[in-house]
């Protein structure tokens, strides 16, 4: 006999199940906890140059396990700040996007006719702008800060986020027990909140898990170009920047942050394909 | 007899999407009365496309019609107003014919029978709904170990009865039956078919009963309405309408129903197939698959003609004896059925 | 000599829930211009025994044992594509709609099977798809190859889809719920199609139904499954009039007809089929069988005698047939 299982419980058993997910999880977690609590109880600091070992190679005799830069400061303590910022623009950014997206998304959907051509011909026009272009007109507006860089990303994600819901919401609208709970008396708001968001949570969680690598790239990509985050504070971006100038000299530069950056966008990618798996609702039976 | 629920010449359209600048409509419903009476029974048959359903989700306020109304208790509905629309869904609801999709996947069947009383009798406590909702689940037979269960833990006969239980937990005197046992099994449809008369019994319920099939029709109504192309083509008590029609229709549904009983022929049908509700024709709807149309049928939509026993008949050949001269070679009597 | 054949055909699925058999050791067989309707219930795996059997199974299912013959060949079962299907045998799927490409004409893709299966020049290819809209009674059907099939409706769909499984001239034809999706009137029209085709093509024709009025107006025989297995097999009109096996009993009284009055209550089953996963060694309709015994959760044999077949201990004899039904 089956026990009493949500559809959440029984997506996450789904999830557990899959071990490329498993292991995504895994290494998220650890890079993570790395660049959380990383910085803070490794014996360098990311700017204190050690005048003695300038550009010097990986050697665990040292303490310099990554190596460090051309000033000398310790490459894994500097990687592991700049993933921290890398992820927590991203993360940041994903959740600005998807708020803003989910909301837009619903509400147009759900209120269909002409409040939804209106919303989403605006969502079209600013698809229309060059995001790069964006930015760049931003930065050079305003003055250079993390939330800036965080605004200008949210604002070109958000607009994705908005068509996936408004078209998951469209469909949901169709489905029997949306009409079975208007014809129970429910408001506008009731099915909004009762019915429509939980069942769009599964999407909109996935999407997410989907959303934050693309951000990493883009940060990472702004930060290479050198129009997002500044010196001396490190992304994996200025990092690589860094990096790709010193590459005949000095390749571990290159190395260290190009691998975080991959295993992020790779183990996130993952992840989410395991969500939409494990959420996905032609897979239950 | 005065009526519980009537809904009077509904015309309901749907705008479909292109066709600029000749906007298309699909016409389903052209002009439908329908009224029950406290505690009767009345099935609406017909194919899919010919407005049942429409009829269904106008009764409910669900979709507003673009003429006519809807009056509950002689007092008409106002779609605008939240209140008014409140008031109807106290006293009417409505089973779904999907039971499984009519349910919230992410709620448990608890919270999903809880609803009405939520959101149409905000006054109960909390105990108080969770005891209603727990003696709803035993009157529909669904045991309370089920509670706490998910649509897609359950089989789709308890799906059903949870849909049936959340039409009439807050207490309304008329349900709207939309298919309900048609995606049934059939060792299970006759479960539901006896449930929903052990309720109709129990709480005097009037009842709606919108089927294709027309032998849960029979066995279930007082009274039946034949709908074709978004009319009403005969009506009349389910003895009448079902042993002795009158619409070439009607016969034909009756005809075409294969019944378990090995070695008969097959009907001699028609060929052909219903008239699309996007263009109906300038005359009798019908008139393609009519065995019996004459000259009028194509272009005059045919007149009501009602006998004193309330039958209607939405049929040129209706009364027979202004027709018949003209050809006496097919004249439409009912002694020509065969007897079911 | 037998035309098509499934012998001993057991089908099980993997789900992330676990392996569950669908289909539990079951068989068929049929001569040339025979019609078999198989009738049962959602998950009595009446449809997964075919898909099965002519190498149309889902991913995730398996063929664990059995096998299936055409004409003295034995075909490769479970996901194999096998090369007999759309030439000597032909499958209408169940949903017409989907069988067809919704962006090509119908006739393009009559023509295409024609080329691929009866090697016939283009010319000929749409002389023989209109002769063979013809034959499943489409009117106008020159007309009708130049149409999309959203153009159709349902039932033209679906006289297409036959059409389609035609064209190959199969000597087996395979129907998966042809009318399910179908008005009433549109049934009886269908049903009427399909018999005319096998009597006048000799065609050995199966149809899979859970709706007991298409198989009593196919004639022919019946095979009744029930959780996986054949419970009942016979010529329609036994069985109709003089079922064996408990569940056909219940199922032909439990069907809705005008006799019991407005006051009777229909015959129903009690209970509910069995999860699949979840089914033991005895009889599978012990839970809800009126006539239960004590050995009924031992292995139940067939009983084969007189043209009938019956997977039950305690079968009903003539007198009881008569009570319960």
């Amino acid at each position: 006999m089956i026990g009493q299982r949500s559809l959440w419980a029984e997506s996450a058993s789904r999830l557990l199940d899959n071990p490329a997910a498993l292991v995504s999880l895994a290494v998220l977690a650890i890079l993570v906890i790395a660049a959380v609590i990383g910085p803070l109880v490794s014996p360098h600091q990311s700017e204190v140059l050690d005048w003695s070992m300038m550009g010097a190679g990986p050697d665990l005799r040292s303490g310099h396990w990554m190596g460090t830069d051309r000033l000398g400061r310790d490459l894994l303590v500097r990687t592991l700040e700049g993933m921290r910022i890398s992820l927590a623009i991203a993360v940041a950014a994903a959740i600005l996007s998807l708020v803003l997206g989910t909301l837009w998304g619903a509400v147009a959907g759900y209120a269909g006719g002409r409040v939804d051509s209106l919303m989403m011909r605006g969502v079209d026009v600013l698809f229309a702008m060059p995001t790069l272009f964006f930015v760049i007109l931003l930065t050079t507006l305003f003055s250079r800060s993390p939330f800036l860089l965080v605004a200008c990303i949210g604002l070109t994600g958000w607009l994705t986020v908005a068509r996936v819901v408004r078209s998951e919401t469209l469909a949901l609208s169709s489905r029997e027990f949306i009409e079975a709970s208007v014809a129970c008396g429910a408001g506008p708001a009731g099915v909004v909140f009762r019915h429509l968001v939980p069942n769009l949570a599964g999407t909109v969680v996935t999407y997410a898990t989907l959303l934050i690598p693309q951000m990493i790239l883009v940060e990472s990509f702004l930060s290479f170009l050198g129009i997002g985050v500044q010196e001396p504070a490190s992304s994996l971006g200025n990092l690589i920047a860094e990096g790709a100038a010193e590459l005949d000299a000095a390749p571990w530069m290159l190395i260290g942050p190009a691998v975080c950056l991959v295993l992020l966008v790779f183990c996130f990618n993952y992840l989410g394909d395991g969500l939409r798996d494990a959420l996905d609702p032609r897979r239950r039976r | 007899m005065s009526a519980l629920l009537q809904a009077t010449e509904i015309v309901v359209n749907y705008p479909l999407g292109g066709g600029w600048p000749r906007r298309r409509v699909l016409r389903a419903l052209r002009g439908v009365s329908l009224a029950v009476a406290k505690g009767e029974t009345v099935g609406v048959v017909g194919e899919s496309g010919c407005g049942k359903s429409s009829l269904a989700r106008v009764l409910l306020g669900l979709v507003e019609a673009d003429s006519g109304q809807v009056s509950l208790d002689g007092v008409a509905i106002e779609h605008g107003r939240h209140g008014s629309l409140l008031a109807l869904r106290r006293r009417v609801q409505m089973v779904f014919q999907d039971p499984r999709g009519s349910l919230d996947p992410r709620r448990t069947i608890r919270e999903s029978v809880a609803e009405p009383l939520q959101c149409l009798r905000p006054e109960l406590a909390a105990s108080q709904r969770q005891a209603l909702v727990m003696s709803t689940l035993d009157q529909v037979g669904l045991g309370r170990e089920l509670a706490q269960r998910y649509p897609h833990e359950l089989s789709g006969g308890q799906c059903q009865r949870a849909g049936i239980a959340r039409a009439i937990v807050a207490g309304p005197a008329c349900l709207v039956c939309d298919e309900p046992v048609s995606a049934l099994d059939l060792s299970i449809q006759g479960q539901i078919v006896n449930l929903l008369a052990d309720l109709r019994q129990q709480l005097g319920l009037a009842v709606i009963f919108i089927s294709h099939n027309l032998a849960v029709v029979r066995h279930l109504c007082d009274r039946v309405l034949v709908m074709h192309l978004g009319e009403v083509v005969e009506e009349g008590t389910t003895e009448e309408v079902l042993t002795s029609p009158r619409h070439p229709y009607t016969r034909l549904l009756l005809q075409s129903e294969l019944t378990a009983e090995p070695g008969q022929p097959l009907p001699e049908l028609p060929e052909g197939e219903p008239a699309s509700p996007l263009s109906p024709p300038a005359g009798c709807g019908f008139v393609e698959r009519c065995p019996v149309a004459l000259d009028a049928c194509r272009h005059e939509p045919p007149g009501v003609h009602e006998d004193p026993g309330g039958h209607l008949t939405r049929c040129h050949r209706w009364p027979p004896s202004t027709t018949s001269i003209n050809s006496p070679a097919t004249p439409l009597t009912t002694a020509a059925l065969r007897p079911r | 000599m037998r035309l098509f054949e499934i012998r001993d055909l057991s089908i099980r699925f993997s789900t992330p829930e676990g392996a569950f058999d669908a289909v539990r050791g079951a068989s068929i067989a049929l001569s040339a211009g025979e019609s078999l309707a198989i009738v049962g219930e959602s998950g009595s795996g009446k449809s997964q025994m075919l898909l099965g059997a002519l190498g149309l199974l889902a991913s995730n299912g398996r063929v664990i044992a059995g096998s299936c013959i055409f004409a003295g060949h034995a075909l490769d079962t479970g996901q194999a594509r096998n090369p007999w299907l759309g030439r000597q045998i032909g499958y209408i799927p169940q949903d017409a709609m989907g069988c067809l490409t919704p962006h090509l004409r119908i006739g393009t893709q009559l023509c295409e099977l024609l080329m691929r299966h009866r090697s016939l020049e283009a010319d000929a290819a749409r002389q023989q798809a209109r002769e063979l809209l013809a034959q499943v009674r489409l009117p106008d059907p020159e007309s009708r190859l130049d149409l999309y099939p959203h153009e159709l409706s349902g039932g033209q769909r679906q006289r297409v889809a036959i059409a389609a499984a035609l064209a190959g001239q199969p000597a087996v034809l395979i129907a998966d719920e042809p009318t399910t999706a179908l008005d009433v009137t549109v049934q009886a029209q269908v049903v009427a199609l399909l018999k005319g085709l096998q009597a006048r093509r000799d065609l050995a024709l199966v149809t899979v139904t859970h709706d007991l009025g298409v198989v009593a107006a196919l004639g022919g025989r019946v095979v009744v499954m029930y959780a996986g297995q054949v419970v009942e097999e016979g010529r329609v009109e036994h069985v109709f009039r003089q079922p064996v096996h408990p569940y056909t009993a219940a199922l032909l009284a439990a069907r809705p007809s005008g006799r019991a009055g407005v006051e009777g209550r229909m015959r129903t089953i009690p209970g509910s089929p069995p999860q699949p996963g979840s089914i033991g060694t005895g009889c599978a309709f012990a839970a809800r069988c009126p006539a239960v015994q004590a050995d009924c959760d031992q292995p139940v044999p067939m009983r084969t005698g007189a043209g009938r077949q019956v997977r039950c201990h305690h079968p009903l004899d003539q007198q009881a047939s008569r009570v319960s039904a």
